[in-house]
């Protein structure tokens, strides 16, 4: 098994690995044959909180990708720095950028290769609002609430999947039950999008998935 | 009698040094280019990350100047990082050479070539300067601090402690 990136000590509003990030680590690990066709790839992650998938993709799958991990939260992209200089102070090659944005919202299109994203997934009334101070205690709820279905911010995602995909692009996605997967999934197809379920879960009381597409 | 006059690099905005405090032009008005040559531990945004974003605002979509953004007061590191030839070959089909072009005389390089480099091949030896200069320019060329301005709508973005932010007011999302 790949070695799971060590985390430093994260700040109280930065969302801490969890069994969903423990699956997408899984994913990546599953998929590494395919994966690492790509040798330069250009590799994102939306959200990337403590930064342990892409810390965990820079060390392991894609040492000479260029990497843009994103996240809204200021003290997360500093935890992506800490967590990824905790692991790979040996790399030579640190093409490794972090990048406070929503989404990918600033990533010029069609560039992105590989794409990953553990999204808010918690079904909840609402999208909380952007916390307009550093130390607001409701940072954290921007890591796990996602509105109607826990689905709001991921369909963003998902229906601009073609704006932000290189030609050969792929993105892995995390969903749990609530999210309706197999609908997301029957959707997707109809879009044109070449759907696969990597891993389905249990994880306590949640089921978690995680969805791979391509274009078809 | 012809004196041997030092090659003048083309890609790179400094090479060590020297060649900074030997540098005749002045970088241009708007910025006040500073740099330093330190080993950084924190990731600092690389000038090749420039070639990748835009404008965060959505009627900026359409609009040509939404990219690249406009660099000014910045500090720059140089970072070492470790050459591979391939890799830069690889990222040059990715690369919208005219951004990169404009970035770097945002920085205060003129001297770059308008088209881009093609066909580099890392066993030629000519084509080796070419690819280290490159690799010079775009891995290890970062930007600590600064400020990424849109040429369409205005808007400021800054670079602070290494990290740029690209997050809109509520009023523009």
């Amino acid at each position: 098994m790949l070695p799971t990136p060590e985390i430093p000590l994260l700040p109280e509003s930065v969302y801490e690995p969890a069994e969903d990030s423990y699956l997408l680590l899984d994913c990546m690990e599953l998929c590494i044959s395919g994966l690492q066709e790509r040798k330069y790839p250009i590799v994102c992650e939306i959200g990337s909180g403590s930064g342990i998938v892409s810390t965990f993709l820079k060390a392991n799958v894609f040492p000479k990708g260029l990497f843009f991990a994103t996240d809204l939260n200021p003290n997360a992209c500093e935890a992506v720095i800490a967590t990824y200089n905790a692991n790979c102070s040996q790399q030579k090659f640190n093409t490794f950028d972090v990048l406070q944005m929503s989404l990918t919202l600033s990533i010029r299109p069609n560039v992105v290769d590989v794409l990953v994203f553990n999204p808010p997934y918690v079904p909840a009334e609402v999208v909380p609002d952007v916390p307009t101070t550093r130390d607001h205690y409701t940072w954290l709820d921007l890591a796990l609430l996602g509105g109607e279905d826990g689905m709001e911010v991921t369909w963003i995602v998902l229906l601009n999947l073609e704006k932000i995909l290189s030609r050969d692009g792929v993105a892995y996605i995390l969903f749990c039950a609530r999210n309706n997967p197999d609908k997301v999934e029957e959707l997707m197809k109809q879009r044109g999008w070449s759907v696969r379920v990597i891993e389905k879960r249990k994880a306590g009381w949640e089921v978690l998935s995680v969805l791979e597409f391509k274009r078809s | 009698m012809r004196t041997a006059v030092p090659a003048v690099p083309q890609y790179i905005i400094w090479r060590d040094e020297r060649k900074i405090s030997n540098r005749n032009t002045p970088p241009t008005t708007q910025t006040q280019t500073q740099i330093a040559h330190k080993k950084y531990n924190t990731r600092n945004m690389k000038f090749i990350t420039t070639n990748f974003v835009k404008c965060a605002v959505k009627t900026c979509d359409s609009s040509v100047d939404a990219f690249p953004l406009q660099y000014s007061d910045c500090q720059i590191v140089q970072e070492e990082l470790e050459y591979n030839p391939e890799f830069i070959v690889h990222m040059l089909e990715r690369l919208e050479w005219n951004a990169v072009v404009k970035v770097a005389r945002d920085l205060g390089n003129e001297s770059l070539p308008p088209v881009k480099p093609e066909g580099l091949d890392p066993i030629m030896e000519d084509d080796q300067v070419i690819l280290r200069d490159l690799h010079t320019l775009l891995v290890e060329t970062q930007i600590v601090e600064g400020k990424m301005v849109c040429r369409n709508c205005e808007h400021i973005y800054f670079i602070k402690n290494s990290i740029p932010n690209f997050l809109l007011p509520p009023h523009l999302c």
